[in-house]
């Protein structure tokens, strides 16, 4: 409970002292502060008391919340109003981890796995999505970044991306988790 | 509680939310966000003096008259240049018709440290600027440029070889001093028929 909760204090101090240089590009703002946040969040969820009861069968709600906060800080403008106003700053440290990490995780442990698989498939097709429009749009997405820092954005969606595709493929593909040749579903039927 | 209406609650508020945040799904950016809201709200942008390439004081904007107002750094080497080139076209077009003489022209420099009137009737001369319809002017002080900046939604940041970037855009503001329109650089047509529309 205790480490929980230093974990998550260090993660978002962390995110507040440094977050000059961080938010110097978009980049580590987008990549590093903003699940470093979130991240805080959802090292909290375990220990506290939310999420179990009968509302959140599935984690539907949770994720929904979660889907949101994370649509919301997609927002080119969102990004530009946490870096021109104190108040969207403050609004975006308090809101990753509470709207996005807190909620992703309590949804997360209740979500059917096929709905978990779903949202991992969902997730690096919009990364892919991302990864293209950033390295690609003609025009700046954000009014406080330079376009080759947009460019190099895209680029880290890219690889976030592979990351994540390898990490999630990987399972699927060692010799445990597949069912075994002569057990197919028809055979187990039948 | 039903996971089924939590799950539905959920949905509305994020409906909700995402709408707000995006002036109803209509603008994704803050340039969007901007453009939208001097087509919609045509906001007051405040009366300010700027000091023109010719030394002398006038008004930003130039009330009674319609203004069109774009951003440019003088020793900038590519998009100010263009945009002082398109600002000519716009002068050009303006000159016979219906909205001659009821329209003026101002390229306002945002690096008022460097570029001082001498600087600034360079720049005029290579785009042909002579200074009765269009004009190259700079806020007389550090805030003044801040304020104008800010009222008209224009971010300027350091490109990291000694010049800046900045959302260059054509800014049409009425008569009354209201800022109805923000176009693209090079949507003269667009700027054109903000002109006549805010002029009727």
């Amino acid at each position: 409970m205790i480490a929980r909760v230093a974990v998550g204090a260090v993660l978002v101090l962390v995110a507040i002292v440094l977050r000059r240089p961080i938010e110097a590009l978009p980049l580590t703002h987008v990549l590093v502060q903003l699940p470093m946040l979130a991240l805080a969040g959802a090292v909290l969820a375990p220990v506290l008391p939310l999420g179990r009861g009968e509302w959140n069968r599935g984690g539907w709600a949770c994720l929904i919340v979660a889907g949101t906060g994370i649509a919301f800080w997609m927002l080119p403008r969102s990004i530009d109003a946490a870096l021109s106003n104190p108040l969207w700053e403050t609004g975006k440290i308090l809101s990753l981890p509470l709207i996005i990490g807190l909620p992703l995780r309590l949804g997360w442990a209740r979500a059917h796995p096929l709905l978990r698989g779903v949202l991992k498939a969902q997730a690096l097709s919009m990364l892919g999505v991302l990864a293209f429009l950033y390295t690609h749009a003609p025009v700046r997405l954000c009014n406080a970044y330079l376009v080759e820092d947009q460019q190099r954005l895209g680029l880290g969606f890219l690889a976030l991306a592979l990351v994540l595709a390898v990490a999630w493929v990987a399972p699927l593909i060692s010799p445990r988790a597949a069912p075994r040749a002569s057990r197919t579903p028809r055979e187990i039927m039948a | 509680m039903h996971p089924g209406l939590a799950s539905l609650g959920a949905l509305a508020l994020s409906l909700g939310a995402l709408g707000l945040a995006t002036d109803g799904f209509a603008a994704l950016t803050t340039e969007g966000a901007r453009r939208l809201a001097a087509v919609r709200d045509a906001p007051e942008v405040p009366n300010m003096r700027i000091e023109t390439m010719a030394g002398t004081i006038e008004s930003l904007p130039a009330m009674p008259q319609a203004t069109v107002v774009e951003f440019i750094y003088t020793t900038c080497a590519d998009i100010c240049q263009a945009a002082g080139d398109e600002m000519a076209q716009l002068r050009d077009r303006l000159a016979t018709g219906p909205l001659a003489d009821r329209v003026r022209l101002v390229s306002v420099s945002f690096d008022p440290a460097r570029d001082d009137p001498a600087r600034m009737a360079d720049y005029g001369r290579w785009h042909e600027a002579d200074g009765a319809v269009w004009t190259v002017a700079r806020p007389v002080t550090r805030d003044d440029l801040d304020t104008i900046l800010d009222a008209y939604g224009v971010t300027v940041i350091p490109d990291r070889i000694g010049g800046f970037t900045h959302n260059t855009a054509l800014h049409v503001v009425t008569p009354s001093g209201r800022l109805a329109a923000i176009l693209d650089m090079d949507d003269l047509d667009g700027a054109e028929a903000a002109l006549v529309r805010v002029l009727q």
